[in-house]
């Protein structure tokens, strides 16, 4: 008799084997996210208010059907702004997928925060398991979530792209080391899955970590024992893994590159963003103090930029045993010793020349970013402090018990910086209205477009947010003419116009590329669409009678062959995963 | 088969270097950490003495003063031997830093970490040899963590005791050498070391030889017992028990003494000459003897304040012994008092740990209340001001426990282990959020030293002579005003005087004044400096500069100030701070001693040079 689905699926589900290690790595991680379990939020942290109402954003604009959102409505005091056109989205369609499964916004985003901890513990694991075993992967994944930076970077900075970039560096690292190992279709796939994820999570993260990677992957095609042919075949199988990566990540990189000139972004990299104030004092690596101020590092009270002291310890401990280790561990071991090094010094002002050499290195906007990186290697370095179980002079395997210690003094270590400057949950955080007051209270981060000619001071819409009416998002300009608000939606508007001899109407709304505009359901050309008044607002003119006008977001040729190539090579990458190839062993 | 030639040459390199010594190197980052930051801790209690003790120092090398003993500028400009009773090693090291380029603050930063890595350095080797290589490692780590180290680093910014740091793991290790491998080259090490401390701090090692009494009697007497058991004791063992104590104790001592030798031209002027200075406002005021014990709880509170001690419990400023550091000490008496732990260590390391241990309750004990009679009776050991100052004996014994705590661990593995990680971990994360400083920025000169005076005026030092202590001075107006000051004399006494009369300066120096001087009946020079044994004055000859006569020196006024009578005419008037004979005496000895340490290392040189190479090997 055939046995029916259900034994089947039992079958299936006995023969999974996880790792339990796993597990050890999740209990871990729980005192870095309990601190999220309860009802209050974190609104001090630097970039918490943004994380809020960018899901706002987010959210509604795909509420109103558009897939891969780009236009902010409600930013710019509710002129709207193409945050995402610019802005790395994937966390936020983890967040979202929390949201439209019943989470609340701010319980949608603690739901990503752990996910992206625990993401991080298990990532971490995974790749150090991979050159390491399980004992000492188990303590790089331990340092790895309690890296400083790591917890700074939830509970300080509240930046949770960037944190949620922690997930895919380990991973990008394990896919690219498993290629160099032998270049096989399914590898390529998930290299390029990981690196573009791991773009399209954070590019700025993505584009200084790709040095790194290339340099790791050409050590790891040198280490591996193969003849030069086989070694060219998984270089291109690397280069494959990593352009495909870019290819996913295309709809993100390429209006990131050629749409940059839209938006004035002079107003992002001046002096608070400056690089040049950035820099770290070698003392601010060590120091142990914390802080939740933002500013220049130094400030009073401001936010720590150390290393960590017992990854560090770690650390020294395996760049001075590196000798007396296997050669294979050695050079893994003084591979990320000499990384973190070079990391170090390119935190440090000496280091200012460099800095000045490459233009795009003003787009990290912090030297101190780089602790992201920092994070990775020393985390593995952690690992390596360990010497290889259960090899040198016959010992026995190291005992249990002494690595959970050592690993429990890892959390210890940092156990105080788990602690957030808890703020009450405000009730527009939900909603829109979060959005317009953080613009009214930092007046500096309204954003503005290449067709924006003032600063904007003011907008109809602030009173209609804070009354919290329905809102009218255009008006005529004509006096003879009405309009009636039919929708305002997170990527469209809708009204309704009569006018005797036609009208312009102007939209509450920015003029960017790719909006389109239908009256009574035909689209007008793109040169109908004008930028009117010092704030550049989109408006168009309408004939004579009564018409329903409808504003729509759009596309752009760049944008629509940047998203065109990221699904075609998302697709392709998923094929290449999931084709049943014949199996290969190393 | 036996190893290619490459691989063994690889190993013999790699065998000879001691990959611990890089890690006690990078460890002590985390102690020396806040120098690196910009500025200096001008705030802590003593930052400004370190950088104006130096300052001062390289006003005398600069005049070509090997071993500059006068201080023109201390006291206002009259003047103070400072460094003629004060160790100068600290400031010769920030001296050598200072000649290579560095400011005076950056200098005295370079001797602060310096000390720090040198301590550390110097406890790895020490704890290495009864420990090993782990139970090293932890020991120096500790050492250079306890939050005590960080008090005199950062709050106090004690340059000399920091300094001392480094030099009592060397003489113990010296005394343990002398006495276990009684070896010329042991005992040149152990007369360096104890020289060494001394020039750095007298006090400190006043403290140590009192414990070194102890010490060299617990080392000597195990030993004995090892050779000639107790139980075996007869009344006939009596004369080859001497004659073999005589035998064992004979190294140490030479050591030690020849140590006082090597630092006889500091020590013994300072001994023999402080008493013609003023210490009465060191000892009295707020440095008063007033029983300032250290609460029980103080020794373990976590409070950490940058401000001073006061009476009673509420000191603005840490005396923990350091939680890790005492937790480990506790585990290293148990593994020594364990039947089953107590294998692992061998007898040295289990005497040396009961040892050290004994010594932290003792002075622990006298840092306490309880031991204000012992105190009123020991009048050598209120020298050290505060009781809690004896903290610092403390660091040495508990990092030498905690290494003894991972000694106690496991047998020895490869390189560093799991659970010696754990250790210094826990040492390092202990004591890592104490390692911070008030940094600030300020300018170095004569202007700042004499407002730094004025502010803090129990320091303006003055000798014996002197009845009133200054509270300002004509020479400091120069300085405040940034004018050059270009000569001494007492203007104001010498126109008081009838008749013409002329003086002019023709050189100052940091050591004496050259004047010349014209008048038409005999006169007084009065000089704005204080009098102290060294000072002479020589009538000159106005052409030649030959010497006619000495001048006999009085002293004019409460300040005491050095006052010649000139004849009528024409001539110049040499003023000099010479060597006393005590301190000509001094430098003999040193300079004997050193040829002595000079030969006897060479003597060792040579003696391994001629043992055969297989007997090296064997004893190797």
């Amino acid at each position: 008799m055939k046995p029916s689905w259900l034994s089947r699926l039992k079958d299936r589900w006995r023969a999974v084997d996880i790792d339990p290690y796993y597990w050890l790595v999740l209990a871990f991680s729980l005192f870095a996210i309990l601190p999220l379990a309860g009802p209050d939020y974190f609104f001090d942290a630097h970039d918490a208010p943004h994380t809020a109402f960018f899901l706002t954003e987010f959210d509604a604009a795909i509420r109103d059907g558009v897939w891969y959102p780009g236009w902010a409505t409600d930013q710019a005091l509710g002129y709207g702004y193409p945050t995402f056109v610019f802005y790395p989205p994937l966390a936020y369609y983890a967040a979202e997928g929390f949201h439209l499964a019943g989470a609340g916004k701010i319980a949608a985003l603690k739901w990503t925060w752990v996910l992206a901890t625990v993401g991080a513990g298990w990532a971490m694991y995974a790749y150090a398991r991979r050159v390491m075993g399980r004992q000492r992967g188990l303590l790089a994944a331990v340092a790895y979530v309690y890296m400083p930076y790591h917890l700074a970077d939830i509970y300080v900075r509240a930046d949770l792209a960037e944190y949620a970039s922690f997930v895919w560096l380990p991973l990008a690292l394990l896919a690219f080391h498993n290629l160099a190992r032998g270049a096989t279709a399914r590898r390529i796939g998930l290299a390029g899955l990981t690196f573009g994820a791991l773009l399209l999570t954070h590019n700025v993260i993505g584009l200084a970590f790709t040095p790194l990677l290339a340099l790791y992957t050409l050590y790891r095609l040198l280490a591996e024992r193969a003849s030069w042919s086989e070694r060219g075949v998984r270089a291109a199988g690397s280069l494959g893994g990593g352009l495909l990566g870019l290819g996913i990540a295309a709809a993100l990189l390429l209006p990131g590159f050629l749409e940059r000139a839209y938006i004035v972004q002079s107003q992002w990299v001046r002096a608070g963003y400056d690089y040049a104030a950035h820099f770290v004092q070698p003392f601010h690596l060590l120091s142990a103090a914390w802080g939740y101020a933002p500013g220049p590092p130094g400030t009073e009270g401001g936010m720590s930029l150390q290393l960590g002291t017992v990854p560090l310890i770690l650390a020294l401990v395996a760049a001075v045993g590196a000798w007396s280790r296997p050669v294979r561990e050695r050079a893994l071991a003084l591979f990320f010793a000499a990384v973190t090094a070079l990391l170090v010094f390119f935190m440090l002002p000496l280091s200012t020349p460099l800095w000045e050499l490459v233009p795009l290195a003003a787009l990290i906007q912090f030297p101190w970013r780089l602790l992201v990186l920092t994070a990775l290697t020393l985390a593995v370095l952690a690992g390596l402090a360990l010497p290889p179980p259960g090899k040198a002079s016959g010992e026995r395997p190291r005992p249990q018990g002494a690595l959970l210690v050592l690993a429990l003094v890892v959390v210890l270590g940092s156990f105080a910086y788990t602690l957030p400057q808890y703020t009450p949950v405000p009730e527009s955080a939900e909603g829109p209205l979060l959005t317009i007051e953080f613009e009214l209270k930092y007046s500096d981060m309204r954003g503005m477009t290449a067709w924006t000619k003032e600063f904007p001071t003011d907008s109809p819409l602030v009173e209609q947010y804070l009354a919290g009416e329905d809102l009218v998002t255009a008006r005529v300009l004509t006096p003879d003419a009405t309009l009636e608000m039919v929708r305002a939606g997170g990527a469209s508007d809708e009204v309704q116009v009569r006018s005797p001899q036609g009208t312009a109407v102007q939209f509450y709304t920015y003029y960017f590329p790719g909006w389109r505009v239908y009256v009574d359901g035909q689209r007008l050309p793109a040169a109908a669409l004008r930028a009117e008044g010092p704030y550049g607002l989109l408006t168009v003119d309408v004939p004579p009678g009564e018409h329903r006008v409808l504003l729509r977001w759009g596309d752009t040729a760049v944008r629509l062959t940047g998203k065109a190539l990221s699904l075609g090579c998302l697709m392709l990458a998923l094929g290449l995963v999931a084709w049943p190839w014949p199996r290969r062993r190393d | 088969m036996s190893p290619s030639p490459a691989a063994s040459s690889q190993r013999s390199l790699w065998g000879r270097f001691d990959p611990y010594i890089l890690l006690v190197l990078l460890f002590s980052l985390f102690t020396i950490g806040p120098l690196l930051q910009p500025g200096y801790m001008w705030d802590a209690h003593d930052a400004r003495h370190s950088v104006y003790f130096l300052f001062e120092f390289d006003q005398g090398i600069q005049d070509g003063i090997l071993y500059p003993r006068w201080q023109p500028d201390f006291a206002f400009g009259y003047g103070y031997p400072f460094f003629n009773i004060y160790g100068p090693l600290a400031s010769y090291l920030g001296e050598a830093f200072h000649l290579l380029g560095w400011d005076f603050v950056a200098a005295v930063k370079m001797v602060f970490a310096l000390s720090v890595v040198g301590s550390g350095l110097a406890m790895y080797g020490f704890a290495k040899q009864i420990l090993g290589r782990r139970g090293g490692l932890v020991a120096a780590v500790a050492y250079m963590v306890i939050p005590y180290r960080l008090v005199d680093l950062y709050v106090r910014a004690a340059l000399a005791e920091s300094v001392a740091y480094v030099f009592v793991p060397l003489v113990l290790w010296g005394v343990w050498a002398a006495l276990h491998r009684p070896r010329l080259v042991n005992i040149a090490g152990l007369a360096l070391s104890y020289a060494a401390l001394m020039v750095t701090s007298p006090l400190v090692t006043l403290l140590l030889t009192l414990i070194l009494v102890f010490y060299i009697a617990a080392l000597a007497l195990a030993r004995l017992n090892d050779e000639q058991p107790w139980r075996q004791f007869s009344r006939e063992s009596w004369l080859p028990f001497l004659g073999h104590l005589g035998h064992v104790l004979l190294p140490p001592a030479l050591g030690l003494i020849l140590g006082l030798g090597l630092s006889a031209f500091f020590a013994l002027p300072a001994l023999t000459e402080n008493r013609f200075v003023r210490v009465d406002q060191w000892y009295g005021g707020r440095y008063a003897w007033g029983g300032d014990f250290v609460e029980f709880f103080q020794l373990f509170s976590p409070r950490w304040g940058f401000g001073t001690s006061v009476p009673g419990p509420n000191d603005d400023v840490s005396f923990q012994l350091g939680l890790v550091p005492v937790v480990l000490s506790l585990f290293a008496l148990l593994s020594v008092l364990h039947p089953r732990l107590r294998a692992a260590l061998t007898s040295q390391a289990r005497r040396l740990i009961l040892f050290f241990a004994l010594l932290t309750l003792v002075v622990v004990f006298l840092m306490l209340d309880l031991s204000a009679p012992l105190w009123e009776v020991l009048p050598l050991v209120r020298l050290a001001q505060f009781p809690w100052r004896l903290l610092a004996l403390t660091v040495v014994s508990l990092a030498f426990l905690s290494g003894a705590a991972a000694k106690g661990l496991r047998p020895r593995v490869s390189f560093v282990d799991l659970p010696t990680l754990i250790l210094v971990a826990l040492l390092i994360l202990g004591s890592q959020p104490y390692a911070r400083a008030q940094m600030s920025e300020r300018p170095v000169s004569l202007a700042g030293l004499m407002q730094f005076q004025q502010s803090s005026d129990e320091m303006t030092g003055s000798t014996a002579w002197v009845r009133e202590i200054p509270t300002w001075s004509p020479m400091a107006d120069y300085h405040i005003a940034g004018e050059p000051l270009t000569s001494k004399v007492a203007y104001g006494y010498l126109y008081q005087q009838p008749g013409r009369i002329h003086a002019r300066t023709l050189e100052l120096r940091s050591d004496g004044e050259l004047v010349e001087v014209s008048a038409e009946r005999p006169a007084l020079l009065t000089f704005n400096t204080f009098y102290y044994p060294g000072w002479r004055a020589y009538l000159l000859d106005a052409e030649s500069n030959a010497v006619i006569r000495e001048l006999p020196i009085a002293l004019r006024g409460k300040l005491g100030l050095m006052t010649v009578r000139i004849p009528a005419g024409v001539g110049r008037v040499l003023l000099r701070f010479e060597d006393t004979p005590i301190r000509k005496l001094g430098t003999a000895v040193t300079v004997a001693s050193l040829a002595l340490v000079g030969i006897l290392l060479l003597l060792s040189l040579v003696l391994r040079r001629q043992r055969p190479a297989r007997w090296r090997g064997r004893q190797r």
